[in-house]
């Protein structure tokens, strides 16, 4: 320890600060840690799915149902249309689209904005959870979890199980190639 | 007269046979004797007879005294009723087949029909006695059942009224005051009705059948004061002071139960001895005329009598004419003799000899001879003699017959007055008696007056107490008002209470969808952040806190929402109940009102039973009055019954003595002897 020279309360601060700097130990860099996989929650039917946060345009509530405009001659999984913010946005009904049961639409419901190669398309989902990191160190293929359904299986490529149930990751990618999701038209 | 003539032919026949004569007078003697004996002896009989069938009479009207008497269990009526029962059967014994040792023959034949009516009608009579006395045993003992009761009855009164005043000061239930005070009038009555049963009223049936069914009625509604009777609507009473009054009564009231089955027991006995009673009574009439026939019948037999006594007069008038005669003929044989033997003696010497023979008897006051009227000196003076005779005897037998009248009629006037006095006796013994029964009629209207007064207290008493379970029920009807206020002011608040937890609500949902917005808003910033660079990262991290906070807004409010949602339910539920309690309470209102208006009713029939028996003691009272009234006039007519009684013992005595004097005459005529 520095013997203190002088009694003057400033230049005491000085030689403070010196003798830290000093002895300052610069931390260790952390090692490289493991990037987490981040994305967004949410549930359709009973199954709990994660989407990729850089898809989402935006999320809105369950009032977009007073502006709905019914498509003639659409499959059912096409709710309709709604205008947000000048443009025309389809809605599809994941629940409906994925198991063919119809959504129930309740308090809890949400509107997904979800860009497709610039194309926008609202995905209507029965529960919001918000973000979710998941370790990929537990990343699964669907093929090998039991629980999770076939008619899931072709739209995800990995299964975290954290927690009770499976976290079934979304790939809008391959929503977007579904030959079913390209023809809306029932006839 | 020609006795001379006859007794110069027949000379002969008695100068030769004058001991036939006199055996002929001897005889008629003798007859005359014996049948005045006969008839002495018959008349004694008679009036011992007589003396019989009077003691009869009484013994009937004691009968029915003492049957009367019997009948409220006088102590001394049993063993008189036998006593005069057994002195009846043996007056009626010494009637019918005599007494020898009083030397008292039976009855003639012609009384014996009479005699047998009356044996007949005296044996359903004597049943009835026997009856009677057969019941003394049950008559004393329901007396002292009935005294019990009555000793017990006045407890068991206290406290019925210690148990509504405990019931009153408790707020007892309407319901249960009326009742309790209606047990007071079942008391009552049970008293009324046992006392008329024991004293074998003529409604005693219908007495007894009350009596059992109140005494059931008191013992079930104190059952029905622990345990409650829905029936009647009647609540248990909770109150464990009031709960262990009920107990005591119970107990006392075991008592009455019991006393009242051993009376229930002896109803029919009782009865028997009324149905008794009144027929003795009703057959008194019958049997007491039978009597008075029978001894009619002896008097006439009496006056039959004295035909016998007419004979031996008759027989002694003939002896005393044969000893006339046979005299006179013993002298004139005597003087026919004398002539015989101084036949030499002068005829005229001899006539006026024989004239002064003839007429020397009249001096003698013998009637018997007449001068003998033969031709010459004589002629004259015999005539004259013989008139002066024949008027002579015509007024001895004047006299004699006159006196003879004179002494029959003394002796009818003497028999009147004897059987006056007698009639007098008895009626002044029937008099005593209906004084004593109307003494007795004054103290039972005295005893009837004290027990209506008394009625009249409790009958004033029942008013009272009607009037304060009225007081109470109008009491009971206002708080019931004040409480159906009070719970429709609650319900309002309560509803008041729901209506702002209701905004509560509305205002709770507005916060929650503020929370929704605020989590959508935070789930935006979060997703558009973590698409950002680093720097953008840690937005991330408040969006997520954010959303969190939302969250929890959410849940908070969904707590109250569902806290809200209780208030109301519980709310809405307190509001039914308390409609439900002010349904109860006006139901209850209702039936208090019923029951003031009972009680109002009982006030006024109270008022009406007060007022009645008051009347009725009023009535009593007069009745008392009149009664004694009654009772004094007969103490006068005994006074009067009693002089007429010594004046009929004096004329009997005073005719007595006029019939001595007669025969006193008849003496002195008898001195005169008639042919």
């Amino acid at each position: 320890m520095h013997s203190i020279s002088t009694n003057h309360p400033l230049q005491i601060l000085k030689e403070l600060e010196q003798s830290c700097k000093q002895h300052l130990v610069t931390p260790a860099k952390p090692a490289a840690k493991a990037k987490l996989w981040s994305g967004f929650g949410f549930r359709v039917n009973k199954f709990n799915l994660c989407i990729k946060c850089n898809v989402i345009e935006e999320l809105l509530d369950s009032h977009f149902q007073q502006n709905l405009s019914k498509v003639p001659g659409a499959k059912n999984w096409l709710m309709g249309l709604i205008s947000l913010r000048g443009q025309a946005l389809p809605l599809i009904d994941l629940n409906q689209y994925i198991f063919n049961t119809s959504s129930e639409l309740t308090k809890k419901s949400r509107l997904l904005v979800i860009n497709f190669s610039n194309t926008r398309t609202g995905l209507i989902i029965d529960e919001a959870y918000g973000l979710k990191q998941f370790d990929p160190d537990f990343a699964q293929t669907p093929a090998s979890v039991d629980t999770v359904p076939a008619e899931l299986e072709k739209f995800s490529t990995k299964i975290f199980l954290q927690g009770e149930l499976p976290w079934i990751e979304f790939s809008t990618q391959r929503l977007e190639n579904d030959p079913d999701f390209l023809n809306a038209a029932r006839f | 007269m020609t006795a001379v003539p006859n007794t110069i032919k027949t000379s002969h026949w008695y100068s030769n046979k004058p001991a036939i004569s006199i055996a002929l007078l001897i005889a008629c003697l003798i007859i005359m004797i014996s049948l005045l004996g006969y008839s002495f002896s018959l008349t004694s009989s008679n009036k011992e007879y007589i003396n019989l069938t009077s003691s009869l009479n009484v013994d009937i009207l004691k009968i029915i005294k003492h049957a009367s008497e019997s009948e409220q269990a006088s102590a001394d009526a049993f063993p008189r009723l036998q006593e005069t029962k057994n002195n009846f059967n043996k007056q009626l014994e010494t009637l019918s087949i005599g007494d020898e040792s009083i030397g008292l023959p039976p009855s003639p034949m012609e009384t014996e029909q009479k005699l047998n009516e009356i044996t007949k009608k005296w044996t359903t009579y004597q049943k009835n006695i026997d009856t009677i006395l057969t019941a003394e045993k049950s008559i004393r003992i329901t007396k002292k059942f009935s005294d019990a009761i009555n000793d017990v009855m006045p407890e068991i009164v206290a406290a019925s009224e210690t148990l509504i005043t405990g019931l009153i000061n408790k707020n007892g239930h309407a319901n249960l005051i009326f009742v309790a005070s209606h047990q007071l009038l079942l008391a009552q009555r049970i008293t009324t009705n046992i006392n008329q049963v024991q004293q074998q009223s003529r409604r005693s049936s219908n007495n007894l059948e009350m009596l059992i069914t109140d005494t059931a009625t008191f013992r079930n509604v104190l059952e029905s004061m622990l345990k409650g009777d829905k029936s009647t609507n009647l609540k248990r009473i909770r109150n464990k002071g009031l709960r262990k009054q009920v107990t005591d009564l119970l107990l006392q009231f075991e008592t009455i139960e019991e006393l009242v089955i051993r009376v229930q027991e002896k109803a029919p006995q009782l009865k028997s001895v009324r149905a008794a009673t009144d027929a003795l009574i009703n057959d008194a009439d019958t049997l007491l005329d039978n009597i008075n026939k029978l001894s009619a019948e002896y008097e006439t037999n009496a006056a039959q009598w004295s035909v016998y006594d007419f004979l031996a007069y008759g027989f002694g008038i003939i002896a005393l004419a044969l000893f006339g005669s046979l005299g006179s003929l013993i002298n004139k044989a005597t003087k026919e003799r004398l002539i015989f033997e101084e036949e030499s003696n002068k005829k005229t010497l001899n006539t006026i000899l024989q004239l002064q023979e003839e007429i020397s008897p009249i001096a003698e006051g013998d009637l018997t001879t007449m001068a003998t009227v033969t031709p010459g000196l004589t002629e004259s003076i015999a005539s004259a003699i013989n008139f002066s005779i024949e008027a002579l005897r015509k007024l001895v037998l004047d006299i004699n017959s006159m006196s003879v009248q004179v002494s029959e009629t003394a002796e009818e006037t003497q028999a009147t007055a004897i059987h006056l006095t007698r009639a007098s006796d008895q009626q002044a013994q029937q008099l005593t008696s209906v004084t004593n029964a109307i003494n007795s009629i004054v103290q039972s209207f005295s005893d009837v007056a004290k027990q209506a007064e008394k009625s009249a207290d409790l009958a004033n008493q029942s008013v009272k107490m009607a009037e304060q379970g009225g007081e109470t029920v109008r009491n009971t009807i206002k708080g019931m008002h004040t409480i159906t206020e009070d719970i429709y002011e609650a319900s309002n608040r309560i509803k008041r209470l729901g209506e702002s937890s209701q905004e509560i609500g509305d205002i709770v949902d507005l916060i929650n969808d503020i929370a929704d917005q605020t989590n959508i808003l935070a789930l935006n910033a979060a997703i558009k952040a973590s698409v950002t660079d680093n720097e953008g990262q840690s937005f991330t991290t408040v969006a997520d806190e954010v959303q969190q906070l939302a969250e929890r807004v959410t849940q908070a409010t969904q707590k109250i929402e569902s806290l809200v949602n209780s208030i109301q339910l519980d709310t809405n539920q307190a509001v039914i109940s308390m409609e439900q309690s002010s349904a109860d309470v006006i139901h209850g209102t209702t039936i208090a009102e019923a029951a003031g208006d009972a009680l109002l009713r009982i006030e006024t029939v109270s008022a009406h039973l007060s007022e009645f028996i008051s009347n009725v003691a009023i009535a009593t009272l007069s009745l008392t009055k009149t009664s004694q009234d009654v009772s004094e006039t007969m103490n006068t007519i005994k006074k009067v019954t009693d002089h007429n009684l010594a004046g009929t013992k004096q004329t009997a005595a005073l005719t007595g003595k006029l019939a001595e004097l007669a025969k006193e005459q008849r003496l002195t005529v008898n001195g005169f002897k008639l042919p």
